[in-house]
């Protein structure tokens, strides 16, 4: 497989670096664990040890977000807690009072522990996780909030886990906005958060589209119906208000926020003919990017805001396109394979384009370096649109039919596993993934 | 093809919607010189458009009419927005049937099968309206009767995966403009 190639030199540091830790039980794995042989590092969360005026639904909801959030990262292997040698009400959570032997017994490698009490402002969790073959703690975290944030914090201790063994934080304190007519015929903009839960953000009663966060996650642009022709609004969340984003742009094909939040990318639609533009919804000033008579849709900044991805059928097929960000006098074509290649995505980590490209009639999702080269395949099942990075990098998530309906799916960027997100009734499509909230 | 509930065309339906936006009032719509298409700074309750139109339609119902009543579908080839012989046939019959009512506005709803990106799909749609209007301007028929909007791959006519079913959704769809 080429990435095996292209990552040999990482995966030859890291197979070193594993074969120590299993020869030495030494320290954690630093860089990605990822490549092929690489497996998922072992690891034990019991429950969180309860204090004064602890919350135990808060307690529970921790570990639960915790554990799934590790789990489904596909970094860790969370070993079942029914095999723990542990009682959370006397054990501790510092290296004098933690049994690492009995840790090392039913082979974790790392370990998370806790305790939680009632605070100030409803509760307090301490949480630290440890390497069990070196006894040490590699880091910890302290949380405090009400009692409704018990999962929240967990997602942002498995973010913080994650971090502490790959240098990077992981991605699970974020959310996903997607489209769905989960609730009837209508198709609204929901959220998806890693609790599994899911929150109707908008009640147009018509067609909603391609939602887009806003940088700070506060707010989500979309595309709406609502007043027959497809406009551009904004819905802020936690109110149940949203507004038409008032400017002379009319007729509106989707629509993305710069990585700052000052400007908006959009495709707008005149006479037959839809280019890209580029909002300051502020002032309202617009700059037209592209002009060719093909479409060009879909727009996707660069995380520094120097270039944009788009779809553009200039050649005569719809095909990725980069250009800098003030317009298209350099675009360059990025793909040259297959028929239909559309709805880019710039990761955040700016170093890949994932891309819906159609082989043999069906959709699936692709990555490309943004220097150009070979694409990489991460759906073969059904059919697949929309991808959207995570805020990390290292997951995407994505439109997927495998039988009658759409749901929101989400891969590693290596293609070895997906894992569907959304379920219940209704279609689920065009997911937008948010920064982490922190 | 499904029929509206009642069996008629939107046409009763249109008159009872309360929108004045061909008469400049209430609806913020401002026409282009010498082109009629309503201009892209529409807001308010959103530009003229009869009830029988395929989003009113699946707002108020769920369902989605296929050619009803005086007008034809105009088909499209697979990502295409040429006009074939059957297109301008259906084209033709259209445009006479506004020539022999002078007072009758429509508009040009394009609309695309559901492969391909749902954005491309409503970019494309776009363009399938506008190749509509233009060749039924070019039959004569003033530009300033006829209104285009694009409804992707969002209101299929059916949902099956199969040719037939893609065929009939790849359309140029007439609706009546109530006054």
């Amino acid at each position: 497989m080429v990435e095996v190639q292209r990552r040999w030199i990482r995966v030859f540091a890291v197979g070193v670096l594993a074969a120590f830790m299993a020869t030495q039980a030494a320290a954690q794995v630093r860089g990605e664990i990822t490549g092929p042989g690489a497996s998922r590092l072992p690891v034990a969360v019991p429950d969180l040890t309860q204090g004064a005026g602890a919350n135990p639904a808060a307690a529970a909801a921790f570990v639960k977000a915790l554990r799934a959030d590790l789990d489904h990262s596909g970094l860790f292997r969370v070993i079942n807690p029914m095999a723990y040698i542990h009682d959370a009400a006397t054990s501790g959570i510092t290296n004098a009072s933690i049994s690492f032997d009995n840790w090392r017994t039913i082979g974790a490698l790392g370990l998370s522990v806790g305790s939680i009490e009632g605070g100030a402002a409803g509760l307090a969790v301490d949480a630290r996780y440890f390497d069990v073959a070196n006894r040490s703690m590699v880091g910890g975290r302290r949380f405090a909030g009400t009692a409704a944030d018990g999962s929240r914090m967990g997602h942002r201790m498995a973010d913080a886990i994650i971090e502490f063994v790959t240098g990077m934080p992981g991605p699970f304190e974020s959310r996903i906005a997607f489209i769905s007519d989960r609730g009837g015929r209508f198709r609204e903009v929901y959220a998806y958060t890693f609790d599994g839960e899911v929150r109707q953000i908008t009640n147009h009663r018509s067609i909603t589209m391609s939602p887009g966060w806003h940088p700070t996650s506060r707010s989500v642009l979309f595309t709406s119906f609502k007043e027959h022709r497809p406009m551009l609004f904004s819905a802020e969340l936690g109110s149940n208000a949203d507004s038409r984003i008032a400017s002379k742009m009319g007729v509106n094909v989707g629509a993305s926020y710069s990585p700052d939040g000052r400007k908006i990318l959009l495709a707008r639609e005149e006479a037959g003919n839809t280019d890209l533009y580029e909002l300051d919804p502020g002032s309202a000033s617009t700059r037209r990017l592209t002009s060719h008579w093909g479409i060009d849709v879909g727009g996707s900044w660069s995380p520094d805001g120097r270039r944009i991805a788009f779809c553009s059928a200039r050649s005569g097929t719809p095909q990725i396109y980069v250009m800098s960000a003030s317009g298209e006098a350099d675009a360059r074509r990025l793909t040259f394979e297959g028929d239909y290649n559309c709805s880019p995505s710039w990761s955040p980590d700016g170093k890949s384009i994932a891309f819906a490209g159609r082989r043999q009639g069906a959709f699936h999702i692709f990555v490309v370096p943004v220097t150009g080269g070979s694409a990489r395949q991460l759906t073969f099942a059904g059919s697949n649109e929309d991808p959207t990075w995570s805020p990390d990098s290292r997951y995407i998530a994505f439109t997927g039919r495998r039988g009658a309906q759409k749901k929101i799916y989400m891969t590693d960027i290596l293609g070895r596993w997906e894992r569907q997100l959304t379920d219940g009734p209704g279609n689920d499509s065009s997911p937008s993934w948010s920064r982490r909230l922190n | 093809m499904a029929r509206g509930r009642n069996g008629l065309n939107g046409l009763a339906l249109g008159v009872l919607v309360v929108c004045v936006a061909i008469s400049g009032i209430g609806c913020s719509s401002k026409k282009k010189s010498g082109d009629g298409v309503y201009d892209s700074s529409i807001s308010g309750q959103g530009g003229a458009y009869g009830g029988d139109s395929s989003l009113s339609q699946f707002e108020q119902s769920g369902t989605v009419l296929g050619a009803t009543g005086d007008f034809r579908d105009v088909p499209f080839a697979f990502d295409s927005d040429q006009l074939d012989s059957a297109a301008m046939d259906a084209v033709r019959a259209n445009a006479s049937v506004l020539q022999s009512q002078a007072d009758r506005r429509v508009e040009i709803e394009g609309h695309c099968d559901e492969r391909g990106t749902s954005e491309y799909n409503l970019a494309l749609g776009a363009r399938r309206a506008r190749a509509v209007k233009d060749a039924m301007s070019g039959l004569g028929i003033p530009a300033d009767r006829m209104s285009t909007v694009s409804y992707g791959e969002e209101l299929p006519l059916c949902k099956d995966t199969s040719e037939p079913c893609w065929a009939t959704n790849r359309r140029g769809h007439f609706t009546d403009v109530n006054r």
